[in-house]
């Protein structure tokens, strides 16, 4: 007998998992996985980047299959999973797991295409919870290479196929062949399209042309099966040293959405931390922000090179030149005085008048970013701490996903910050596990209502949570949609 | 020697003596990843061009002057070489920026972070902030 291939062994995972297999703590993450990628929906779509893609998309013209959230505009599938991911990114407010950002495409890809096939509630979260866990292995995959973070669109790809794939019922060989084709013209993010307004398309247009493969696949395109382990495949072309064993690792034995880390302010996760302390800070002394000598922020090394690869673009000039946040959401000085000044981190602090106002530019000024080693091996030591042994026996493929405690793991993306004041007071605060991440939870409700307080009527708010939270019980997906959008 | 080899060789020693302290978790020793180490061509783009050869491995770190045959070759004016060993300026944000050129950057993304938190972190004694 023939062994199968990563993409058929994927294949079987995603034809065959049953709603009731799922662990109930795996839903409850999903149904919070939900909330915070709506919320982060509402507030992109209240961007001027976001505002464009919408108008664009509703220019389409397409034919009417799912909704674009919030406006409730009805547009075909691919063009619903193309705008609310790609405003759903925007902000860079969205979750991230073992290992990438798959919320952006799990839940907009889901909700669409289960839409337009009147699916119920529970065939929806399934699709969500198969497509973070075959993104967030096929992440880890390619974990040792050139991109990181968001910077890896291509699990997008995988994630529209494989959720897109079970909603629309396919066998094992039709999923496989959607893998084949949604893997086979890789998305390679550019780093420098990515600090511009293009940026906002790193989820959608991989997930809608994933979705689309499933499709293809459906109408008996067939894409190759091997395409993830082959020699010149999508692994070895993609990492350093391709980690191919963990994309097929312990299929419904080991549950990477229990990794699930959820932002609670906008910004990349390195961010998080530093954020933390400073509102922390704001909580407990009453700090003049004009009488700052200056700020020292300890972090990890990545996190310095996270903002060495945004600073160009960060100056109020480039700003006025680019006409987006978007790098700022990578750069700790602007994150820092903006939050000390304004005493919150929020997707105010990313708008035009706040982004070129002078004042937190000059307080950005002052602030020093300090590599720390012991954040750094904190950081770095996560996968330890999850009991990977070492990285020779995690490239030897003898390791299982299954043999690591997933649902026991705590995210240590620490961050430290030092307030010097002109009277020589100083300010300290450390934060070992941000708000949100697994080890320091939060209620994703608050989230949900901060943002969907500009967006719907306040007494639609509660019944929309309820709905998120009580999806097992929803007989058409729809009637969920008419809850979290604006205009039904 | 010049300052900046001064200043390099300086970065060495911080880099052998914390070495340890940095990469004391298992999945991030340098050799694990590299081998044979990181080998990279520090080119000071001058009237005359000088040239250095920086290796890097799990706990040593050697200077010598002159160039080496190496995928890794970064370019750059005096004045940027010396702000990045004097922890003032880092690599990623010399490429962002166009000061520092990089041949073949396609495949050398993921030592030039390395490289550039390394110098950075061991330019200065960072860890003896209180």
């Amino acid at each position: 007998m023939t062994k199968n291939t990563v993409a058929e062994d994927i294949a079987e995972f995603v034809v065959n998992l049953k709603y009731k297999d799922i662990p109930n703590r795996i839903i409850k993450k999903a149904k919070d996985q939900i909330l915070g990628v709506i919320a982060a929906i509402y507030a992109g779509s209240l961007t001027d980047e976001g505002k464009i893609i919408i108008n664009t998309v509703k220019q389409f013209g397409d034919k009417e299959e799912s909704s674009l959230i919030p406006s409730g505009f009805k547009t075909s599938v691919r063009s619903s999973v193309l705008c609310n991911s790609s405003v759903g990114v925007a902000l860079d407010y969205v979750d991230y797991l073992l290992s990438g950002h798959t919320g952006v495409s799990a839940v907009p890809v889901s909700l669409a295409v289960g839409e337009s096939l009147n699916s119920t509630g529970k065939e929806v979260i399934t699709a969500q919870i198969i497509a973070n866990e075959i993104e967030g292995r096929l992440g880890t995959s390619v974990f040792l290479g050139p991109q990181n973070g968001q910077l890896w669109s291509y699990i997008h790809l995988i994630g529209g196929a494989v959720a897109a794939s079970r909603l629309l019922g396919l066998n094992e060989d039709q999923v496989a062949n959607a893998i084949g084709i949604a893997l086979a013209q890789s998305t390679y993010t550019i780093f420098r399209g990515y600090f511009a307004m293009a940026k906002l398309f790193v989820s959608g247009l991989p997930a809608q042309i994933g979705v689309q493969a499933a499709y293809f696949a459906k109408n008996g395109l067939r894409g190759a099966h091997d395409i993830i382990e082959h020699p010149l495949g999508f692994c070895n072309l993609m990492a350093d040293i391709p980690l191919k064993f963990i994309t097929n690792s312990a299929l419904g034995k080991a549950w990477v959405t229990d990794t699930l880390c959820y932002k609670i302010y906008p910004g990349c996760a390195y961010v998080d931390a530093i954020a933390d302390c400073i509102l922390d800070l704001h909580k407990e002394f009453d700090i003049n922000y004009k009488e700052i000598k200056r700020v020292e922020v300890f972090s990890s090394i990545l996190t310095t090179a996270m903002d060495d690869f945004a600073a160009p673009f960060t100056t109020i000039d480039s700003l006025k030149k680019e006409q987006t946040h978007v790098a700022l959401n990578f750069t700790v000085p602007y994150t820092v005085a903006a939050t000390l000044i304004d005493k919150e981190l929020t997707p105010r602090q990313f708008k035009k008048e706040r982004y070129l106002n002078p004042e937190i530019h000059n307080l950005a000024n002052k602030v020093k970013i300090i590599p720390d080693s012991k954040i750094s091996s904190e950081i770095l030591g996560t996968l330890p701490a999850i009991k990977i042994p070492s990285l020779k026996e995690i490239i030897s493929g003898k390791y299982s996903l299954a043999d690591i405690n997933l649902d026991d793991v705590t995210v240590a993306f620490a961050g430290a910050v030092k307030i010097i004041m002109n009277n020589g007071k100083k300010y300290y605060k450390k934060q070992n596990i941000p708000y949100g991440a697994p080890g320091n939870p939060y209620d994703l409700k608050k989230k949900f209502t901060q943002e969907a307080i500009n967006i719907l009527p306040s007494e639609k708010i509660d019944p929309a949570i309820r709905a998120i939270n009580n999806i097992e019980a929803i007989e058409n997906i729809g009637d969920l949609i008419q809850k979290i959008c604006s205009q039904i | 020697m010049s300052e900046l080899f001064n200043k390099i060789e300086f970065f060495c020693q911080a880099y052998k003596k914390n070495s340890k302290k940095l990469l004391n978790f298992k999945i991030g020793s340098i050799s694990n990843y590299y081998p044979q180490g990181i080998k990279v061509n520090i080119i000071v783009l001058d009237n005359k061009i000088e040239n250095y050869t920086l290796l890097i491995s799990d706990t040593s770190c050697k200077v010598v002057k002159g160039f080496s045959s190496s995928q890794l070759n970064l370019s750059a004016l005096p004045d940027v070489w010396d702000k990045i060993f004097s922890g003032k300026y880092r690599v990623i944000k010399g490429i962002m920026e166009g000061k520092i050129k990089v041949r073949g950057i396609r495949s050398m993304v993921s030592p030039l972070i390395i490289l550039s938190s390394l110098f950075y972190l061991y330019s200065e004694d960072f860890d003896n902030n209180d």
